[in-house]
């Protein structure tokens, strides 16, 4: 338990122009139903719409709500307020961080990836909210910076779909998908909690809810076991080549050489996480969940590729008596 | 009492008539004793009679150069007590590596580092920018040392993104800093690592690139002597005669002394050394504190400062206030050194004659700072040096009167004092109720403390006209906006801020920042009276027809047949 009590708190931060959505997508977190406490650090605490009722408790500048989540405005350094909000409330499930529409959201995780902060908390994903009806002006106004912006995301959430057709959605998709892209196409920002937080699945260390369906119907999962010890460069190229349908993996694994790792795949973002202990109740030595979107990801191919590496069993114990 | 550039062997004489004498002039002296006069007689660099042309007539002799101002309007020349020059022009003429293209394709990165290397043979680092993350995306590629080491496997290369938040580097770069997958992360960045091994990728993250930097040779001599040639040629031209570089190394005086050497320094400076390595390293800090900077004092040259960074600044909320930067949150900003660190530090160089100036935005940061002074002060073996309050952003009205009580000078940047986009953007982070009282120069005016301008440079502007008019009006000298902000102070108090406080805060106020006799002929010539137009729009533009430093005929505007050393316009420079 101790272990599972010190893992890392995934952050994700939402990006994208002035306009894209933020704001929804960050009220659709508040006010959601995923049963995680989730602290929301918003860029304008004014234009949050936060029902009076539904705030139970406020500290300083953190507000509790009733679904678990606290909020609060990013009024300064961020260093400071993440150390602030990690004394005040080492409960958290997920750090959700709001950057500014004139920001590069890359440099907010940076900043979450300084060394202070490793082993607090783990950069899951960089999320950009894209206005589908409105790109040609934020690229014409900035061209850099949401160059910079979409360049940086390891998801892409193109919203205000219902105000393009099909059509302009697709040569969107044409002129800004790149090899890698995972793109979640939304109306009014609301982006599938299981794409943002894994579902329950991403709570700490909680092996156990590894056995829980997806709740989306729109998405598919494939979990893969196994006993033998796994290459890790091999595992690091399966899970950075993974069809864009996969938006999501998570698990656990053993490397030959003993050590363990949490795996975190969110999008283009890979993460090993070193563990001292095996969770408890996991059953196997490597577990692996693939969470697919939208279209059906061929699991079995990398279900496959995920057997091809596990190191051949060494040599039956010749040491042994 | 004589001084360096006094110096003249014992037994040469004298020449009974003036060097240089001004007549026909609408001069204001800045001496309350006689402030206006209409004629001035320089000898060996020292003004020895002013009044009219009766007064002087009797000095010129066969070799006396008699300028006419044919009525024009003449003052002390200018202090500009903190900027920056070096920073803002080194990469001008650094020649690094400038792919030039706003959004480089890989295929254009590899083919600008491939030429630029062929065109550089024998330079060690092949250094530059940019590349984008997006069109290395788009291309299905990772940035990193792979990629590079492709490209470019045997000389090292560091290369920016275009944000300035990631660097990518090759191998070799990373053989050179030694860095390998056991080196830590500093504490403000990171070295991009792979996941399986913790091998860095090549990718550094903020401050990580210092470990790069630090393998890198320094800013070469030659380039900061051109940057620092092209800021002395402005800063004559506008009219100033004494100046702070605040933060210099050893290369960096090195520049400013072949400058020099050459004639070319055409102004005073005052150098002060980099306490901290956050901007560049120096490496020769200790022996320059220790004695080593006496190699580089001159008439016009000397490093007698430090300077250091003790808070940060509005942008990041890092100013250290003393209240709260806003009514949500405890957080006021926070020191980078301890005010043990300070308190030790001041008092050790002020034994040693050494300038300290102190970064210090927010009021806790300038309130900490003066205590160290008082603590200083009472310590034995102090000089009394007259130390510096950079910025003074934000002062706390219980402190104006320490400036005057310490000895303390208070130094402002104009950038912000006056209303423009900038202020209403970044500077508003402070709140209204702060910036009402922001760049309070007027307070510490009235409770009788020293008030000087830095233009700061890179931050605002080289041009020290900006900050004289905007001190009296301040208001947008473009009309770009119609607020105004803080107190304005009266044009002859403005002038004093920016000529006789000055040469109090470099130790000359004895010998130079007035025109009275005995002390160094510091004159600019106006194409305007400063007294006579309205200051709003038109203080600005004030051109500099003629600047003399130390009676010597530094920069002309008009004649280009002068002996000036510099003529025509001041260069565009941003």
């Amino acid at each position: 338990m101790v272990m599972q009590g010190a893992a890392p708190i995934p952050v994700t931060v939402i990006g994208g122009f002035l306009g894209a959505g933020k704001t929804t997508l960050v009220n659709h977190i508040l006010s959601g139903d995923h049963g995680l406490k989730v602290a929301v650090l918003v860029n304008d605490f004014g234009a949050v719409n936060i029902d009076a009722a539904l705030i139970t408790a406020t500290e300083g500048s953190l507000y509790s709500l009733s679904n678990g989540c606290v909020c609060c405005g990013l009024n300064q350094g961020l260093v400071e307020q993440l150390e602030e909000l990690l004394a005040s409330r080492p409960d958290i499930d997920h750090v959700v961080i709001e950057a500014s529409g004139v920001a590069d959201p890359a440099r907010i995780m940076d900043t979450v990836r300084y060394a202070r902060f490793a082993a607090r908390l783990r950069a899951d994903a960089i999320v950009v909210m894209v206005d589908a009806a409105g790109f040609d002006d934020a690229i014409a106004a900035a061209p850099g910076l949401a160059e910079a912006q979409i360049g940086s995301a390891d998801l892409l959430v193109l919203n205000k779909t219902e105000l393009v057709d099909r059509t302009a959605l697709d040569a969107w998709r044409a002129h800004w998908t790149f090899p890698d892209t995972r793109i979640v196409e939304t109306a009014r920002a609301c982006v599938p909690f299981d794409i943002l937080f894994a579902g329950q699945i991403s709570q700490r260390g909680i092996a156990s809810r590894f056995a829980a369906e997806p709740v989306h119907e729109q998405a598919t999962s494939a979990t893969w076991r196994h006993d033998g010890p796994i290459d890790l460069n091999c595992l690091q190229k399966v899970l950075a080549g993974l069809p864009t349908a996969i938006y999501r993996a998570k698990g656990f694994l053993r490397a030959h050489d003993g050590r363990r790792f949490a795996v975190h795949l969110v999008g283009t973002r890979l993460s090993f996480e070193p563990m001292a202990h095996a969770p408890e109740g996991l059953g196997t030595e490597n577990l692996l969940v693939l969470i697919g979107f939208e279209k059906h990801p061929p699991f079995e191919t990398i279900l496959a590729q995920l057997d091809g590496c596990v190191e051949p069993a060494a040599p039956a114990a010749k040491g042994h008596a | 009492m004589r001084v360096l550039y006094d110096h003249r062997p014992s037994h040469s004489g004298h020449s009974a008539y003036a060097d240089l004498v001004l007549i026909n002039g609408s001069i204001y002296t800045g001496d309350p004793g006689l402030p206006w006069c209409r004629a001035l007689a320089v000898a060996r660099g020292r003004i020895v009679a002013r009044g009219d042309r009766s007064d002087v007539e009797h000095l010129i002799g066969a070799q006396t150069k008699v300028t006419d101002l044919g009525g024009r309007f003449a003052m002390p020349g200018l202090y500009d007590m903190h900027t920056h020059p070096d920073l803002a022009l080194a990469p001008r003429y650094a020649d690094d590596l400038d792919i030039g293209i706003v959004d480089p394709t890989p295929d254009q990165v590899r083919d600008a580092i491939l030429a630029y290397a062929a065109k550089h043979p024998n330079r060690e680092w092949i250094y530059g920018q940019y590349f984008v993350r997006y069109t290395f995306r788009q291309a299905g590629l990772v940035p990193g040392k792979d990629w590079l080491d492709q490209v470019m496997p045997d000389r090292p290369v560091a290369l920016l993104d275009r944000m300035w938040g990631t660097m990518m580097v090759n191998s070799e770069a990373l053989r050179r800093a030694g860095i390998t997958a056991t080196t830590p992360d500093p504490a403000n960045g990171y070295l991009e690592r792979s996941p399986a091994s913790g091998e860095p990728t090549g990718l550094l993250i903020d401050g990580a690139y210092a470990l790069i930097h630090a393998a890198m040779p320094p800013t070469p001599v030659p380039v900061l002597r051109a940057a620092y040639r092209d800021g002395v040629r402005y800063q004559s031209a506008r009219g100033v005669v004494s100046t702070k570089y605040v933060h210099v190394c050893e290369n960096r005086l090195n520049a400013l002394q072949s400058l020099d050497h050459a004639g070319e320094l055409t102004l005073r400076v005052e150098a002060a050394i980099s306490w901290q390595d956050d901007i560049f390293p120096v490496r020769r800090r200790w022996e320059l504190l220790a004695g080593e900077r006496h190699y580089y004092r001159s008439a016009r040259l000397n490093a007698n400062a430090v300077k250091f960074h003790f808070d940060g600044t509005v942008e990041p909320r890092s100013s250290y206030l003393m209240t709260p930067w806003d009514g949500n949150s405890t957080w006021s900003g926070k020191l980078n050194l301890t005010p043990e660190h300070l308190a030790d530090m001041i008092w050790d160089m002020d034994r040693q004659g050494i300038r300290v100036i102190a970064h210090c935005t927010g009021d806790a940061a300038s309130d900490t700072f003066l205590d160290a002074v008082e603590g200083a002060r009472r310590r034995p073996g102090g000089l009394c040096v007259r130390h510096q309050c950079a910025h003074s952003t934000i002062l706390h009205g219980g402190n104006l009167k320490r400036f005057r009580d310490l000895g303390v000078t208070a130094e402002f940047s104009p950038v912000s004092w006056y209303p423009s986009k900038f202020v209403s953007g970044a500077r508003s982070g402070y709140g209204a109720e702060r910036l009402s009282r922001a760049y309070n120069i007027k307070g510490v005016l009235e409770a009788g403390g020293v008030a000087v301008i830095g233009t700061d440079w890179p931050v605002s502007p080289l041009d020290p006209w900006i900050a004289l008019e905007t001190m009296v009006t301040r208001a947008n000298p473009w009309g770009e906006s119609e607020d105004r902000f803080g107190e304005p102070i009266a044009l002859p108090q403005a002038i004093d801020v920016m000529t006789k406080n000055g040469a109090w805060s470099m130790g000359i106020d004895h010998e130079a920042g007035t025109l009275e006799i005995g002390k160094s002929a510091d004159i600019i010539v106006l194409d305007r009276n400063l007294f006579e137009i309205e200051p709003q729009g038109n203080i600005h533009a004030t051109k500099v027809d003629l600047t003399f430093v130390q009676g010597q005929l530094v920069h002309d505007r008009l004649n280009d047949k002068s002996e000036a050393v510099w003529h025509g316009e001041a260069p565009q420079l941003w």
